[in-house]
């Protein structure tokens, strides 16, 4: 069977036994190049999908899975699903509804991507690649140079009457050079993330891997202290990203967000604006539904420093007596959990430049978000690379240091936002973004 | 899983086009996860997973394929498709599929997917319950059991032939203890590789305490000093400081590109001569351990540094073609949708003599990393950074107070050279590695260490 047969053939089964069940089938297309010295050394291809069926009973919901669409296991997993939901505890708010269908959001198919030939693609990463090597002699080496395509066909459904469908097209390139002098070692990376594939510019991209990794050589570590910090748009986002659970309805109602208990109040300061948006046309997580196929829509989360919604899936939301706000985000291996969409800080009115001034320290690249970033509590100590700033000038690198502080008092700390903005590294549903950000009084781990 | 005939047949497609070797990594899966939070039985999935990778080579260039259908004309399109990026230059005669080896790495007592939902959800109570008594700063339990049952097959154009069905079992317990307006978390995980009955002997209540008591012993710290210290890191998961530091840069991956902090160092001395490190795939009923690597090659046992002298890479198939290095049986993958590469299995600092009240008391001024949380390391420069899970400050020679949110940052190549002391209490601990062959279960293990110098990056001057 195809998915969606597969799908529909479950909810018509569900609906012979009486069971209230929802199907959620997606699947994937995807290709990968990776190029070294001029040729290509890896190419990849896949097409894989699977069907995750949910049976809600009395406030419970049983998930199972399966990526064997014969009748037969779907079958079997429609039964495993009822079983399991036999075993939970019953929660308010988990039922299956027909939701208002969903307004169009453009430029999220992507047709274009698909039907170009492979053998421009592999042309565009060699190019990348030769000019991240043209930067200069430092640049010693490009260890990756990729560009991927995905196509993503999502088919939700369930006995209450709901069905949608949706199709999602993207691009991508990276690329990560690095760049020696003596012992000295730094990589630099980029990537962009395109719904057109014009919009990739791969010379420009591996320029700039090339100057990013050749600036940071000849690196000194910052005396520990407070500093005023300015953060590039995609170390930003990686933060965004790290602390995105504290807006998540879901943390909220079990005790793991620190945002537990505060709406209304001031989070931040007095310019923050935080907003979350899925239909924004051909953004990098825009999308018209999700998971539950619930309406995508523009949520406001801080506005002026006050902190106005969490996001939610269907359940958490009836549970906090909101309005589902359409962040169910799943594969079909899991039940839906909630995520962002389009998740950012707008830009400012400010040129990074500008931004200098008031900085003591420019970080260009953050790391280390999965271990040393605790969403329950907003703390963080990171490794970084940046520069010192004086005069509102890049001075000189720097490297082995961290930034620490808390998620919370750094969203009260925060200054001003630059007018650079872009998204970080989309996935799993959600993308990031900002401009650059000037944060003060953040301590900063270094030598001494 | 899959016939010789059909693999023959998938094979002699693959290498249509001039290929020089074709390889094919079958698996048929089921997965369990549970969680218990907020004192309810909240979510549960069952899965059933399958599917096949297709791999390719044309001198060094790998050509990857994979799809979740395993049927006869889906595996034969999956080849031509794969195979249709070569050209017909000469083609591969005279190979054989060798006849199938079973691979027994680990024996299973009762396999994981017998268990009823309710014993699972008795343990998840039991930890719920040890996890609150311990102090009623404890504000939230989560408890969580996941199981997998993995049945793998590879079958390679130079006749490799081999099957193993590989069962991992775990569950981890995360408390969180408020204390005024701070919010701390401990966690605890247990494992098995060795099925129900080694698991069901493992004490729940003893990891929920232990969780729970480190949430509120760092939800009452201060925050860890900042700058430059002596740090001794504990043992068991203090091997995670190894595994970041040094050994991803061992990995054929990033060797083969020129893009390892340590390429090109063979039979040099590379570390402290206390350290010795070893990778072994072998290690009994570990969670690295395979009796085939995800290539179909038999693991082995890796001394990669002894005595501060870099004895071995860690090598694939593909690293071995490109590097000329002798594979180490250390291909791997988290599953059919990933091309394998080279991986760490179980990796541990082997045992030394110095006394761990020795390393204390040598230390007038620093930190005693005591449980270790993850990291990430960039091979090619070496610049690693970790998490402090459990941190006491060190003040002349003896223990002070504990302190929270301290990482620790540096280059590996430094690092290791900076290991002054190594103890005698070797421990291991279970892990999950994420590199661009996805996550892989590994292990990681070390005795206490003394490092006479690292960056601890906290928030409160030292």
């Amino acid at each position: 069977m195809t998915g969606r047969e597969a799908a529909r053939f479950a909810l018509d089964a569900a609906g012979r036994k009486g069971l209230s069940a929802e199907a959620f089938y997606s699947s994937s297309s995807e290709i990968e190049v990776r190029c070294f010295r001029g040729e290509v050394e890896h190419f990849e291809r896949a097409d894989a999908g699977g069907l995750g069926l949910r049976v809600v009973a009395d406030g419970r919901a049983g998930c199972a899975y399966t990526e064997d669409l014969s009748r037969e296991s779907v079958e079997e997993t429609l039964a495993a699903a009822a079983e399991i939901a036999g075993h939970l505890e019953p929660q308010k708010g988990v039922e299956l509804s027909d939701w208002p269908a969903a307004a169009e959001v453009p430029g999220l198919e992507c047709p274009e991507i698909a039907g170009c030939p492979v053998e421009k693609k592999i042309d565009m990463v060699c190019r990348m690649e030769a000019a991240a090597r043209t930067v200069g002699v430092e640049v010693a080496n490009v260890p990756w140079a990729g560009y991927g395509e995905t196509v993503v066909d999502v088919f939700v459904a369930n006995t209450a009457g709901l069905e949608r469908g949706k199709r999602l097209g993207s691009a991508q390139l990276f690329v990560q050079a690095l760049a020696a002098r003596g012992q000295e070692a730094k990589t630099f990376s980029e990537h962009c993330f395109a719904r057109r594939l014009s919009e990739l510019d791969p010379k420009k991209l591996g320029r700039a891997a090339g100057e990013g990794a050749v600036g940071l050589l000849g690196a000194a570590e910052p005396a520990s202290g407070r500093r005023n910090v300015l953060f590039s748009p995609r170390s930003f986002a990686g933060l965004l990203a790290a602390f995105s659970p504290v807006f998540s309805g879901r943390s909220a109602e079990e005790g793991r967000s620190p945002l537990a208990g505060r709406l209304g109040r001031k989070v931040g300061a007095e310019g923050v604006f935080l907003s979350d948006d899925a239909t924004l046309p051909a953004n990098p997580a825009s999308r018209p539904f999700d998971a539950e196929g619930v309406p995508a829509r523009r949520l406001p989360v801080i506005e002026g420093g006050v902190f106005r919604a969490f996001m939610h899936t269907s359940d958490t939301a009836r549970r906090a007596g909101v309005e589902p706000t359409g962040h169910a985000v799943r594969s079909y291996k899991a039940g839906p959990s909630v995520a962002p969409s389009n998740f950012f800080l707008p830009a400012g009115g400010d040129s990074p430049g500008k931004l200098r001034a008031g900085a003591d320290i420019e970080i260009v690249d953050l790391t280390g978000f999965h271990s040393a970033a605790q969403p329950v509590s907003g703390d963080f100590s990171l490794p970084a690379l940046g520069y010192a700033l004086r005069n509102g000038q890049r001075a000189e690198p720097l490297h082995n240091f961290t930034v620490a502080g808390n998620f919370l008092e750094m969203l009260g700390a925060i200054r001003a936002a630059g007018s650079d903005f872009e998204y970080g590294i989309p996935g799993m549903g959600s993308a990031f973004g900002s401009g650059s950000v000037l944060v003060g009084g953040l301590s900063v781990a270094g030598k001494g | 899983m899959l016939d010789k005939g059909l693999l023959d047949a998938v094979l002699d497609r693959a290498l249509s086009r001039g290929a020089d070797f074709a390889e094919i990594f079958a698996e048929d899966s089921r997965e369990f996860s549970f969680n218990y939070v907020d004192r309810a039985a909240k979510r549960m999935v069952r899965g059933h997973d399958r599917g096949a990778g297709l791999r390719l080579f044309y001198g060094t260039r790998q050509v990857f394929a994979h799809a979740s259908d395993l049927s006869r004309e889906s595996l034969l399109a999956l080849a031509e498709g794969a195979a249709a990026s070569g050209s017909a230059r000469r083609l591969l005669t005279g190979r054989k599929l060798g006849r199938l080896s079973v691979g027994g790495a680990i024996a299973v007592d009762v396999p994981p997917g017998s268990a009823e939902a309710g014993e699972h959800l008795d343990f998840a109570r039991r930890a719920d319950a040890a996890a609150r008594g311990v102090d009623p700063a404890v504000a939230q339990v989560t408890v969580s059991v996941s199981w997998i049952e993995k049945d793998v097959l590879v079958a390679a154009s130079d006749g490799t032939h081999c099957r193993e069905s590989r069962s991992y079992l775990m569950s981890s317990v995360e408390a969180i203890a408020a204390e005024g307006a701070e919010r701390q978390s401990g966690r605890k995980v247990l494992s098995s590789r060795t099925g129900l009955a080694d698991f069901r002997k493992l004490s729940v209540e003893e990891a929920a305490r232990g969780a729970a008591e480190l949430a509120v012993r760092m939800a009452r710290a201060p925050h860890a000093p900042a700058g430059r210290m002596p740090v001794i890191i504990g043992n068991d998961f203090g091997g995670v400081i190894f595994h970041e530091a040094c050994g991803h840069s061992l990995e054929t991956t990033s060797v083969a590109k020129g893009a390892s902090a340590f390429g090109g160092k063979l039979g040099r001395q590379v570390a402290a001569e206390c350290l010795t490190a070893i990778d072994d795939g072998t290690a009994r009923d570990k969670w690295g351990t395979t009796a085939f690597d995800d290539e179909g090659r038999p693991t082995e046992r890796t001394v990669v540094i002894e005595r501060g002298v870099l004895k071995s890479y860690l090598v694939d198939r593909l690293g071995a073609l490109k590097t000329g290095y002798k594979p180490t049986g250390s291909g791997r993958r988290q599953s059919y949708r990933f091309a394998p590469t080279s991986r760490m299995r179980n990796t541990y600092i082997a045992a030394g003599k110095d006394r761990v009240e020795d390393m204390i008391s040598s230390v007038d001024s620093g930190l005693y990393a005591r449980k270790m949380g993850g990291g990430s390391v960039n091979p090619a420069t070496g610049e690693f950074n970790f998490a402090v899970l459990e941190g006491y400050l060190i003040r002349k020679g003896k223990l002070a107070g504990a302190v929270r949110g301290a990482s620790l940052i540096g280059f590996g190549p430094e690092i290791i050279k900076r290991v002054t002391m190594v103890g005698p209490d070797l421990a291991m601990d279970t892990g999950s590695c994420g590199s661009i062959s996805g996550w892989v279960p590994t292990t990681v293990g070390q005795p206490t260490i003394k490092v006479s110098e690292i960056t601890v990056g906290g928030r409160s001057a030292s």
